[in-house]
Formats: structure tokens, C-alpha cells, sequence
């Protein structure tokens, strides 16, 4: 950057605003959510929208286009609006490829009988695998989706796994992705501005306990567990920063909400010293384990799923059930897995099925 | 009334048809209750020869890709000649 200052004076430098571009964003999806209920965001500056039965509302594919990207100049700049590439297609990669090849203000509409030829052409680069397997094909030659056409799926499967069978469908035009509807739940959030901006990390933590307690006790928080967090600043002389993480349980305990954050601050510090501290409590889990005083809801076995039974801690629920098949049948006709001999060669001793009598 | 735990086995082979080439390679397999499916690819391959002292165990295993896709691990019993198709 000193370099770049140095060889040019009159270079301006942008701060990066993280909390605009998500907020830009929002605004976006709000919008195109008038035209069609069915937007989903793949990613900072990409969206696809489901256009299906709109032709009767808004005319053809192009006038379709045209509809949505004018509803975007009522809250961007106009350069900024007129420079989007659009593409239509069946599915989400046709018309990410379609889009992609489009130039701006020229859209690229691909009917469904000339995808597959559309696609022929497109380099394996497009296809959304992991980046090693694109890196595998070209090194075996295979540069375009009409090239890996001619290799037979098992042989694909074989060399990539499943990769290599969603990889040739895509390039068949085979598999046609629909667009899911977007949900974003309802988020908790709460600020603190200091009254001179803050640096010290200390300062920062004992601020982050305090929001995390002011959004925990907040009423549309209640009954709820908290499964993704979002910490973000605004900046001193402007500018913003932000670090967010989903946590590995969800909780209700501030102790647990603010460790990853705190991680996750101590890898990456805000670059300047905070004005405001911002924390979001983006997704929910299910209802909290905290109980009321005269709660006699008790968690069924259902609820607990995937639950690893270690010796004496079998749910009620179970246990009783269990009571009741012995009662029918004369036996527990339930049975658990139980390694044997994991390591041997031979597969059948490996596990077992001993019966389950808690 | 008591009931004492008890062990059930897990993962047993089933035995299944298969067609081979003149070399003995699996070229189809017939799955119970399934029509045959040719052998696409064969992935991997082994041999067990184990228990000598107790009862001999001599199995000849491929990992082996379907034509329509699906994997299976197939191996040849050495001792009766029978194929068979086992999870593991």
C-alpha cells in the first residue's frame, strides 16, 4: 500500500465498510423480494431469483430482466446498477453461467433446448466443485463441459466420487438446481457508543458482556437458543469491521456466546479504534434448556436425537418405553451398536448388536 | 423374568450371483432380488487369508463400481467358490 501511495500521490484510499455492504445487500434482497418471493443470495453481490409464473404479471424473460434490475435504481447508484450482468436459465448454474458470459446491460437469456449446447462451451472452471477437482480435469485435458460430456458417469464417479456425478449432470444440463426462498430469520441486535473511541481489548470484552447480556435478556429472545453471533464496530474517522461465528451448541449462556467471539477478535482486531460496538444474534436454535420453576415439560427421546448413552445416563422416556416392549414381547427387542474388534480385517467382527435392557 | 444380554452379528455377507470373465474377474453382478448390473470399474482390491489355526478364512475383496453408479465391496470365498457382498 505504501508503494502504491508512494507512486501515486493523488491516490484516495477507501477504508473497506463491511456493515454498508452488508446493509446494500439487505436493501437488495428487500427489494427483489416485490418482484418474486423466491430470492435466494449465493454470496456478496450475487442473488437468483425465481422468475417461474411471472411471465403473466411482467411479460417475457427479458422484460422479466429488465423489471428487476429498474427496481434496483430506486436505492443504488445508477452506474453501480447499470453495471450488473444478469442471465437467465433453467436452474441456478445455467443461469450463473449465463450471467457470468453476459456483459453488462446485455443480459443472456438461454431457452431450455439450447442450454445443453450453451454449456458445451463453458470451461470446467464454472462448474462449483471443489477447486482440486477442476485442477484434475484440466491436468487430464479436460478443459470444457463438452469435453467432460464424452466421459462416461461411472468412470467420472470412479476418478471424483460424487463430485464427478453432480460435475457431468450439471454439464448435461441434466441437473436443474431450483432456487430456494430466503429466509433470514428476525435478528437481536444491540449497540453500545463510547463515549471516546475505545482500543484496548480489555475495554472491548468487558463491552462485548455487557451486550451479550443486554440481547440475552431481551423479550424476543426469550425461549430461544442462540446458534449464530455477529460482533461488528463502527470505526474511528469511518469505516467499519466485523467477525461473526456459529457456535458448536446452542446456548443461552453468555460465557459461551462471547468465547468465540473473542477468538475470533484476537485473530482479527479492529484495524482502529471503536466509536460503537455492535452485536447480533443472527440464528436461532431450538427452545433453551432453561426451565421455569414449575416447567414439567421433560426433553423426550425423540428430541434427543443422535444422544451417545454413556453408562446411566438413558432419557426417562426410553427407559420407560423399553419397560413396556418387555411388558408385550417378553424380551427388549432394542439393540445398540458396540464395537467388537474395530481393527480386524475381517468386517463382521468388527461390531455387533448386543441388546438393550437399560 | 431375566433376560441376559446377548451379541447379534452385524454386517454379515450375503451371497450373491455373479458372472466372470475367462481371467475370473467380476463382469456382472446380481444382487438378491435385483437384475444383474454390469461391473464398471473396479477400485481397489485385497486379499484375506486369516485363521489358519481356528477356521480358515481366504477371501479375495474388490471395491467395485456399478454401471449405474453405486459402490459396493464384493469378495470371492476362496474356500467354497460363492461370492458374496458385504458392508465394511
Amino acid at each position: 500500500m505504501s508503494q502504491a501511495v508512494s507512486l501515486c500521490t493523488s491516490l484516495t484510499l477507501l477504508e473497506p465498510d463491511p456493515a454498508h455492504y452488508d446493509a446494500a445487500v439487505d436493501t437488495m434482497l428487500e427489494v427483489l423480494t416485490e418482484l418474486t418471493p423466491i430470492v435466494e443470495p449465493a454470496g456478496r453481490g450475487r442473488v437468483f431469483l425465481g422468475m417461474d409464473g411471472l411471465g403473466r404479471l411482467f411479460g417475457s424473460p427479458p422484460q422479466l430482466i429488465d423489471r428487476a434490475l429498474r427496481s434496483l435504481f430506486r436505492f443504488f447508484p445508477a452506474p453501480l446498477v447499470a453495471a450488473t450482468r444478469a442471465g437467465m436459465a433453467a436452474g441456478k448454474f445455467g443461469a450463473w453461467v449465463a450471467a457470468a458470459s453476459a456483459r453488462s446491460g446485455q443480459p443472456v437469456i438461454v431457452s431450455d433446448d439450447t442450454l445443453a449446447s450453451f454449456l458445451a462451451r463453458c470451461p470446467v472452471g464454472a462448474l462449483p466443485v471443489d477447486p482440486l477437482i477442476i485442477q484434475r480435469l484440466e491436468r487430464l485435458g479436460i478443459h470444457t463441459l463438452g469435453e467432460l460430456r464424452r466421459f462416461p458417469e461411472p468412470a467420472l464417479v470412479a476418478q471424483f466420487g460424487e463430485a464427478g456425478r453432480s460435475a457431468l449432470a450439471w454439464a448435461c444440463a441434466r441437473r436443474i438446481d431450483p432456487v430456494l426462498p430466503w429466509h433470514r430469520p428476525q435478528p437481536i441486535q444491540v449497540s453500545l457508543d463510547f463515549p471516546n473511541p475505545v482500543g484496548l481489548t480489555e475495554s472491548l470484552h468487558g463491552a462485548l458482556d455487557q451486550l451479550a447480556d443486554r440481547a440475552l435478556t431481551r423479550p424476543a429472545r426469550r425461549g430461544r437458543s442462540v446458534t449464530g453471533v455477529r460482533m461488528g464496530a463502527h470505526l474511528e474517522g469511518g469505516g467499519s469491521w466485523f467477525v461473526q461465528t456459529v457456535l458448536r451448541e446452542p446456548t443461552s449462556q453468555r460465557e459461551r456466546i462471547t468465547a468465540p467471539l473473542r477468538a475470533k477478535m484476537a485473530i482479527s482486531p479492529p484495524p482502529k479504534a471503536v466509536e460503537t460496538l455492535l452485536l447480533d444474534f443472527t440464528n436461532f436454535g431450538a427452545p433453551s434448556v432453561q426451565t421455569g420453576l414449575f416447567d414439567r415439560k421433560v426433553e423426550s427421546g425423540r428430541a434427543a436425537g443422535g444422544y451417545e448413552f454413556h453408562h446411566g445416563e438413558v432419557p426417562p422416556t426410553l427407559r420407560d418405553a423399553v419397560k413396556e416392549l418387555k411388558l408385550r414381547l417378553g424380551h427388549s427387542p432394542l439393540y445398540r451398536v458396540v464395537e467388537i474388534d474395530p481393527w480386524s480385517r475381517i468386517p463382521e467382527r468388527r461390531h455387533a448388536l448386543l441388546s438393550f435392557d437399560p | 423374568m431375566s433376560h441376559r444380554p446377548h451379541l447379534k452379528p452385524l454386517d454379515q455377507p450375503k451371497v450373491v450371483t455373479v458372472r466372470t470373465d475367462e481371467s475370473g474377474e467380476p463382469t456382472h453382478v446380481r444382487m438378491p432380488g435385483k437384475p444383474a448390473r454390469p461391473v464398471a470399474v473396479v477400485r481397489e482390491r485385497w486379499r484375506i487369508d486369516d485363521e489358519w489355526w481356528r477356521q480358515a478364512i481366504s477371501r479375495d475383496y474388490r471395491v467395485i463400481v456399478l454401471d449405474d453408479g453405486k459402490v459396493i465391496t464384493l469378495y470371492h470365498d476362496l474356500l467354497n467358490g460363492l461370492w458374496y457382498v458385504q458392508k465394511g
